[in-house]
């Protein structure tokens, strides 16, 4: 528990520490002072036993190690101001991948179909899929979602959260949301480029 | 080799090790064979027994969802959710234990509350739902009981607690993370069962967009192995599962769908890990819960509100060809004189009352507190009525069934009787 804790602790500050309004105007200092400010606000009792992490906690459950990772990326690249510390052609890839899984996984495990892909995180297979998917996005030069995807196995095969199922150690519905919103963002950027160079073209 | 390859090189050594220390730990052969035989043989010369008792004593709580389950001391344990109404944040889960010398429940205790559950699961709680408790081979007790954060019963999520001193203390609950969606929409109703190797079969059924139902597997010590989808769709849940060998069972489930209302069942040929499409068969079911146990002779005795509407009457049914068709054999509850419909309170008074003096021998003290609350737990401006749901049942290993059901969502009844009572039916 004291772990699972921990782990709830640190994703419950860095996102506020991410959502702080004005965060990216503070100097350098500054943010770590707010990292700091967060993380004890995460832990601050606001009555009932509860805290903001326990309440976060109650809400969506523990996040899964690739949110994790991903919401250390965006703080740790805050911090270093350098936004962001990821680049684009990493987090398009990240976002592609997480979306895949998100599509395979939620709709057949909330009962649209008769097969339940959620079955396979409790055996080898899908542990298996994963280091091909690790393998194959390493070669690629992928490092962000290859070193997330390896940090969920041993995560899982340690059993650092509540869940002994590997798909919750590598997906959650705020990840998938977010990747599905941050790709049709991008597309629509890609399109809007797309349509403004073709009108420069046509001058 | 290029600095830049090493994270990468890193992340494959990390996954690999990962990967083989997963496959050692989950490709562990399960065992899929259920215990069998489930149920006990009474004495053959015994004299056909029947009997009824409240196992709840509160007479302001609105109470349900009861389970039971045999100690194996003899005793029963019951336990049930109980507050100010469904749904609401001070319901907590009740217990009470049956003396089978003296033959009477205790005082009733909270076993587990919304407040001290949060805590232990360090996540906010808002209300507590169904409970199940089961008796364990090895000599665990489990207390398997929902809870939820946000939103409604779709929102539930499973806890697990156990008692290694006959339900005299409890570990603290702990989280079972079965869903991928936050967590959310599992629900407990039917009755646990264990497989050879001493794991657990849980069925279980979710309510959130659709409703269908499970199987849970869980080790000894309440760690989920695996699941099996039981159904899918939006019109199954609460499966209660019946073997008729170590491999072989089948699921019953209550029906949510549109007309014609029937039961629904599933059957399984290795054990739980698959089961064949849900099926109606020819006995009516109102959207109600239903619970079953195997007999001796190999038929299936059952108790549900073989209604198409309403949950006044609640059967003893029998199915000799393992579900596929049912014969009343008696009616537990009925109130067929006023055919669900709702009642103006002068005529209902009089009836609850002897409905309840049939009920208990306590029943006098406990009515004489109760008339005074007939509040909307069954009365509104239109009248009352009567509701008798819920059932769960259970042969204990003395060969005798012990069946708990909601009372008109005041008190949880429990009727008890042996397999001569069954077969003078």
């Amino acid at each position: 528990m004291a772990l699972e804790l921990l782990y709830s602790t640190l994703s419950c500050g860095m996102l506020l520490f991410l959502l702080l309004p004005g965060g990216a105007r503070l100097s350098t200092p500054q943010r770590w002072v707010a990292l700091t400010a967060c993380m004890m606000v995460a832990l601050l009792p606001m009555g009932h036993g509860l805290t903001p992490t326990t309440a976060l906690r109650g809400a969506v459950g523990d996040l899964s190690v690739i949110t994790v990772c991903w919401l250390a990326a965006a703080t740790a690249g805050r911090l270093l101001g350098r936004r962001p510390l990821v680049d684009g052609r990493e987090r398009l890839a990240a976002a592609s991948v997480v979306l895949a899984g998100a599509l395979l996984l939620y709709p057949a495990a909330l009962g649209l179909t008769e097969w339940d892909p959620y079955r396979l995180g409790y055996g080898p297979l899908l542990p298996a899929a994963c280091l091909v998917a690790v393998l194959a996005l390493a070669a690629a030069g992928y490092t962000f979602i290859t070193a997330a995807i390896a940090l969920a196995l041993v995560a899982c095969a340690l059993r650092w959260l509540e869940s002994p199922n590997l798909w919750d150690y590598l997906l959650d519905p705020a990840l998938g949301t977010y990747a599905a919103v941050a790709l049709i963002a991008r597309c629509r950027r890609a399109a809007a480029a797309t349509a403004a160079s073709a009108a420069d073209a046509g001058r | 080799m290029r600095k830049d390859r090493i994270p990468g090189l890193v992340s494959i050594i990390l996954a690999i090790a990962a990967v083989a220390a997963l496959t050692l730990r989950q490709g562990a052969n399960v065992d899929w064979h259920m215990q069998w035989p489930t149920w006990h043989r009474a004495p053959s010369d015994a004299a056909p027994q029947f009997a009824s008792d409240f196992a709840s004593s509160a007479t302001d709580r609105f109470v349900h969802a009861a389970s039971v389950a045999a100690l194996p001391d003899g005793r029963l344990l019951s336990v049930w959710f109980g507050g100010s109404r469904e749904g609401a944040g001070d319901v907590n889960i009740f217990g009470a234990f049956y003396d089978p010398a003296a033959r009477r429940w205790g005082e009733e205790r909270v076993l587990a509350t919304t407040r001290g559950t949060g805590l232990a699961l360090q996540r906010f709680v808002r209300k507590l739902g169904n409970p199940v408790v089961s008796q364990a081979p090895d000599g665990k007790l489990w207390l398997f009981y929902v809870s939820v954060s946000m939103g409604g019963w779709a929102g539930s999520a499973l806890n697990a607690s156990h008692s290694l001193d006959g339900g005299a203390s409890w570990s603290a609950p702990r989280r079972l993370i079965t869903s991928p969606f936050f967590n959310i929409s599992t629900l407990v109703k039917g009755t646990p069962f264990y497989y050879r190797d001493g794991s657990i079969g849980l069925p279980v059924y979710h309510e959130f967009l659709g409703k269908f139902a499970e199987l849970l597997r869980l080790d000894g010590d309440g760690n989920v192995l695996d699941k099996a989808r039981i159904s899918h769709g939006k019109h199954s849940l609460q499966p209660v599962i019946v073997a008729s060998g170590p491999a072989d069972a089948v699921a019953l489930m209550r029906y949510a769908g549109e007309h014609p209302k029937r039961l629904l069942t599933s059957h399984t040929r290795d054990g739980g890990r698959h089961w064949q499409r849900p099926g109606k068969v020819a006995v009516a079911n109102s959207n109600a819960a239903v619970a079953a146990v195997r007999m001796p002779n190999g038929a299936i005795l059952g108790v549900m509100n073989d209604l198409d509407d309403g949950r006044h009457r609640l059967s003893l049914l029998v199915s000799r060809d393992d579900g596929d068709s049912w014969q009343r054999l008696t009616e537990l509850e009925d109130s067929a004189d006023f055919g669900g419909d709702r009642v103006p309170r002068q005529a209902y008074t009089p009836a609850l009352q002897q409905k309840m003096l049939d009920s208990s021998s306590r029943s006098p003290s406990l009515w004489a507190r109760y008339r005074a609350k007939l509040d909307r737990r069954v009365c509104s401006d239109s009248g009352c009525r009567f509701v008798f749901d819920y059932p769960f049942m259970i042969q204990a290993p003395d060969g005798e069934y012990h069946i708990v059901y909601s009372w008109n969502k005041s008190f949880i009844k429990h009727v008890r009787f042996n397999q001569a009572w069954v077969d003078t039916l």
